[in-house]
């Protein structure tokens, strides 16, 4: 094997060029770091492998706020999406959310190209073995070609790669996604000590367009005006060999050519179809060892667990604007392909369908969250920060989420500068962040509304008045994006301080505004002109719900005492007389660094608690006298 | 370091001359403020003084008002003592937490005086064993207490609030799933339910009371028609726990007798009559009050002199004394029960209706029932006032995630009786009930 070390040195070494890897190899680049972005295949970059759509409840939010905190994800959504909707629309504020079905391969190629254009980021296509490390720090990476990079800080963003097995029946072949090659870096992190798990996957087969018949299906159209991700949508142009950018903004609203999804439904007849494979289901064979998301269960497990249940919805979504391609989303199962191509032709409109890829499912290794801290760093191994799958997450929103702040971070800390974390009345990904580091995650994670307690102040709407100004000061944000939203602060400051003095219908604006019949565009229109849409939603969003909002913010400010307690990270806790063992051991493993991250451990009881506020309060806690930095020294992994 | 203001009753239960209420935070003095007469007592002195609440004088009571960090926990603190007995201090604890203190939990005081530097480092390990038997002591206490059919139907409450909000958050989280929407009659009517249940847990706390702290009876009548020897034929009847607590400015006497296995609360009452003398007139409103509180009032009248047929209302038994001097032919109420507080004659018929009263009040179903104690109640009201202003929300047709606001918290507090719920449990619920998957 050859042994080469490569002539030019790096601060920022990406691993896997997945929607985590992006996220991080940007923000690593934008905030001044030489960054390589290795890939095992750069014609596989930036792939939807499962459904073609971005957002929804709680995932819509996360990109919003990714977005706003100069992330990716959101411009190149509206720049390639083929149906735009708002979930939700008829409920409150809190809880809409933007989806898009993109075009996956514009996706792709425009992502790529805008990789390729960053400066400062190099892209490469390489198979990652191990990791160098020396006194547990990160020094680099080796490929199978023998070829060393240096680099001060590693960010691991492998996805379903590392050891991934996937099924399709009872018949098993390694490899992160069909057709492509598989990882065995994994090996490398355990031998590192890294705890190890494994988690299990699947994606529904895709079918071609001309072998359905749509007319026999429910159409769902997107809407118009389409609902955008991006703060920056309006800057979309698309310049003349701009041909992965599908759309852009013109006379104030994007352009889009939007195409349909279609819905059908599964039947009794797809049911005992199902039901008389189920030995030959690797999931009911015992095959399949890893543990699924709950929320996104094959087709196999939706006719067993709710077999009274006569239908299942199917949508039928389109993978792009120039292939035939649909993802047959509500069928994601590993049976057998002759079951697979059975039961789809029980289906309403599917009576003649053809298989384009059949669906699978994966296995795959992760990497037990709670061995991080909040900046996605490893506990183990300083530099090196994981990212995306293989901290248990499901999800492209999730992932490129973590991408941004393992990406930050890295950089961050190569610069000197303070850690960039989000807390969980902050944001979405402040609540992922914490989850994932504190409790960890007994299936593959997902966001959901449901999980922030201040859901009401996490509005997809405010993620900019929320997050940019955070951004901003942590060198994520600059540019355009910033001198907008410093104009946009300054009008919506402006506004507020004129809330009581403007009347209508001789009533205060701030009081006509907060009745339930007023709304701001019913607004004279000398009023309403004087400022743009989304500040007068903001505003009146702000107004309507002003009691709820001070009531969590209230509740910030009483979680705020425990939050803010740091716990130092030498914290001998069987030292702590009287703590109980559980206690004493998941405390120890997950480190947490703040009083509020040890309550939310689960098995940590509010005695515990006590006892280690008082530790804490009384000053009794001092660090060890003699602090031994050899004591964990491996030796260069050569 | 802002924290919440705490209380508790720091005497231990049973009889006693005095029971004293403890408060510390920094709510406390405000708190003071808004139940005691005068309103600004002089710190670090005994202040005498009233509670009152709702306009009406609750007990004559001493206040001690400690500055912070001149106090036990180095907090604003208010020592309240008042009259001896389970039930007075229980009732100003009760009028303290409406006022916004949280009923501090065992070990409270201790570990922030502790925090606060108040005490040595010598004491801190048995400050510190104190504060680790806290959360298993407590979990014991509140099993206990909740045993039976009580603590099921505490755990049927906390299921149907759990499955209201499962599905309000299924039907927020997977607009694509098909899920019936949640709101409307059926969502309102669900949690409607649940407020009814909680008043039901709350109204066996009543019972849960008289098990406890017994019948508050009052006897009541006209002057000289032989109250106080009812009374004491009452105490001498079975064997009486006697403990009697002088007045100091009342005119009222209180003892307690176990009859037939229930423990009675017996208030000797001034005579009520219309009266000129400022200090009889005292008496006469606090029998008035004494009344108002009983859960049993026996009127008394005097059978062998002329008399008005009293007005009875709720809760009143009419007792005709003085039987035995009454001629013959001479006709009496025919609900009245006859005896002879100076003979004893007529008293084990008159036992037996006191035990049907109760029993037809409070014990009708024969339950044995546990005592839902002064923090479950606080914590029972709170969850049955967020379930309420759910319910509205829905009733207006505001957005879902404003009720399920109001929900959550409900289910936050009930979560304090018998075991919180977080998010996974809901997440549990919700991918349980419905079909979740695209």
């Amino acid at each position: 094997m050859s042994d080469f070390e490569y002539p030019k040195p790096y601060d920022v070494v990406v691993i896997g060029a997945g929607h985590a890897g992006i996220e991080a190899a940007l923000a690593s680049a934008r905030l001044g770091c030489a960054t390589l972005l290795l890939t095992q295949n750069a014609d596989t970059i930036g792939q939807m492998s499962c459904n073609p759509a971005i957002g929804g409840l709680a995932k819509g939010h996360i990109v919003r706020e990714i977005d706003a905190l100069g992330g990716a994800m959101g411009l190149n959504t509206d720049a390639t999406g083929i149906q735009f909707r708002m979930l939700n629309a008829a409920k409150g504020p809190s809880v809409r959310a933007p989806r898009a079905q993109c075009d996956k391969k514009a996706y792709q190629f425009r992502i790529k190209a805008l990789l390729e254009a960053e400066p400062r980021l190099d892209l490469q296509q390489g198979n990652v073995t191990r990791l160098l490390v020396k006194n547990d720090a990160a020094l680099g990476i080796e490929t199978t070609l023998g070829v060393r990079f240096r680099a001060r800080s590693v960010i691991v963003t492998t996805g379903t790669f590392l050891r991934g097995l996937l099924h399709v029946g009872l018949k098993n072949q390694v490899g992160g996604r069909l057709g492509d090659t598989v990882s065995t870096f994994s090996d490398c992190l355990r031998d590192l000590g890294f705890e190890v798990g494994r988690f299990k996957t699947g994606t529904p087969c895709r079918l071609l367009a001309k072998s359905i018949d749509f007319s026999k299906c429910e159409i769902q159209p997107g809407e118009e005006p389409p609902p955008v991700f991006s703060y920056l949508a309006d800057t979309l142009r698309r310049g003349e060999d701009e041909i992965f950018t599908l759309n852009e903004w013109r006379n104030g609203t994007l352009h889009a050519r939007q195409i349909p999804c279609h819905i059908t439904f599964t039947n009794e007849r797809t049911h005992e179809i199902i039901r008389a494979n189920l030995d030959k289901s690797p999931l009911y064979a015992g095959v399949i060892e890893g543990v699924g998301p709950r929320y996104c269960p094959s087709i196999e497990d939706k006719v067993v667990k709710f077999a009274d249940k006569p239908k299942h919805q199917l949508f039928l979504e389109p993978e792009g604007r120039h292939t035939g391609e649909i993802y047959v989303n509500g069928v994601s199962t590993s049976l057998p392909f002759d079951v697979q191509y059975a039961f789809l032709r029980s289906v309403a409109g599917l009576e003649n369908a053809e298989i384009l890829r059949p669906g699978y499912a994966v296995e795959y290794d992760y990497c037990p969250p709670t061995q991080l801290h909040t900046t996605l760093e490893t506990k183990r191994i300083s530099g090196l920060y994981f990212a995306g799958q293989i901290n248990g997450t499901s999800g492209y929103e999730e992932a490129a989420a973590q991408g941004l702040v393992a990406g930050a971070n890295a950089a961050l800390k190569i610069l000197g500068r303070p850690v960039f974390t989000l807390a969980r009345h902050e944001a979405y990904i402040g609540v992922l962040l914490d989850d994932l580091v504190t409790r960890g995650t007994p299936e593959p994670y997902r966001m959901f509304t449901s999980r922030a307690e201040y859901r009401l102040l996490l509005r997809q709407d405010n993620a900019d008045l929320r997050l940019t100004g955070k951004g901003i000061s942590s060198g994520l944000v600059t540019g355009e994006r910033k001198s907008r939203f410093d104009q946009k602060l300054s009008k919506i400051t402006e506004l507020k301080s004129r809330l009581r003095e403007i009347k209508v219908d001789s009533l205060p604006l701030e009081r006509w505004l907060k009745r339930a019949e007023n709304s701001w565009p019913t607004l004279p229109q000398d009023i309403r002109s004087a400022y743009a849409p989304d500040i007068w939603d903001q505003l009146e969003t702000d107004l309507k719900y002003e009691g709820y909002i001070l009531r969590q913010q209230e509740q910030i400010a009483r979680s705020e005492r425990q939050e803010g307690k740091e716990i130092p990270a030498w914290v001998a806790y069987e030292s702590i007389k009287g703590l109980r063992t559980e206690a004493v051991q998941k405390l120890t493993k997950i480190r947490p660094e703040t009083l509020g991250q040890a309550a939310r451990i689960s098995g940590v009881t509010p005695a515990d608690m006590a006892l280690l506020g008082i530790w804490l309060a009384r000053g009794t806690a001092r660090p060890p006298t003699r602090v031994s930095s050899h004591k964990n020294e491996r030796p260069e992994h050569q | 370091m802002t924290q919440d203001t705490i209380a508790a009753v720091s005497t231990p239960p049973g009889e006693g001359a005095i029971a004293i209420i403890r408060l510390s935070g920094p709510e406390a003095g405000t708190i003071l403020r808004r139940i005691f007469q005068p309103k600004n007592p002089a710190p670090r002195r005994a202040t005498p003084g009233r509670i009152i609440e709702n306009g009406g004088t609750v007990d004559h009571v001493l206040v001690t008002k400690f500055q912070a960090p001149a106090s036990y926990t180095g907090e604003d603190m208010v020592e309240i003592g008042c009259h001896g007995g389970i039930l007075l201090a229980a009732q100003i604890l009760e009028i303290v937490l409406r006022q916004g203190a949280r009923a501090a939990g065992p070990g409270e005081f201790t570990e922030r005086a502790f925090l606060n530097g108040k005490l040595d480092l010598t004491q801190a390990e048995a400050v510190m064993d104190l504060i680790r038997a806290r959360t298993p002591l407590a979990l014991r206490a509140a099993a206990e207490q909740l045993q039976g059919r009580l603590g099921d139907e505490v755990s049927g409450v906390r299921a149907d609030i759990l499955e209201t909000v499962a599905h309000l958050e299924a039907w927020i989280d997977f607009p694509e799933e098909g899920i019936d929407p949640a709101t409307g009659e059926v969502l309102s009517g669900k949690i409607s339910s649940c407020v009814s249940r909680i008043e039901r847990l709350l109204s066996t706390a009543e019972s849960g009371r008289i098990l406890r702290e017994g019948v508050r009876v009052a006897i009541v009548g006209r002057p000289n028609v032989g109250k106080s020897s009812l009374l004491n034929r009452l105490l001498g009847m079975e064997r009486a726990i006697v403990s009697p607590i002088p007045g100091t400015t009342r005119d009222t006497i209180e003892e307690s007798a176990c009859l037939r296995g229930i423990l009675f609360r017996l208030t000797d009452t001034a005579g009520l009559r219309e009266t000129g003398d400022p200090i009889e007139r005292e008496g006469v409103d606090r029998a008035l009050r004494i009344i108002e509180q009983a859960d049993i009032v026996l009127h008394v009248f005097d059978a062998s002199a002329a008399f008005d047929e009293p007005e009875l209302r709720d809760r009143e038994l009419l007792v005709a004394n003085k039987c035995d001097l009454v001629p013959a032919g001479k006709s009496l109420p025919v609900h009245a029960t006859r005896i002879s507080a100076k003979s004893g004659g007529g008293f084990p018929e008159l036992v037996e209706r006191m035990v049907r009263e109760v029993s037809g009040q409070h014990l009708s179903s024969g339950q044995s029932l546990a005592a839902v104690n002064a923090r479950h109640k606080t914590l029972l009201e709170s969850a049955a006032e967020s379930l309420r202003a759910a319910e509205k929300l829905v009733r207006a047709g505001e957005p879902p995630e404003l009720p399920a606001v109001e929900l959550r918290a409900a289910l936050g507090s009930v979560g304090q009786i018998i075991g919180a719920a977080d998010t996974e449990e809901i997440l549990g619920e919700i991918f349980g009930r419905f079909c979740i998957g695209k």
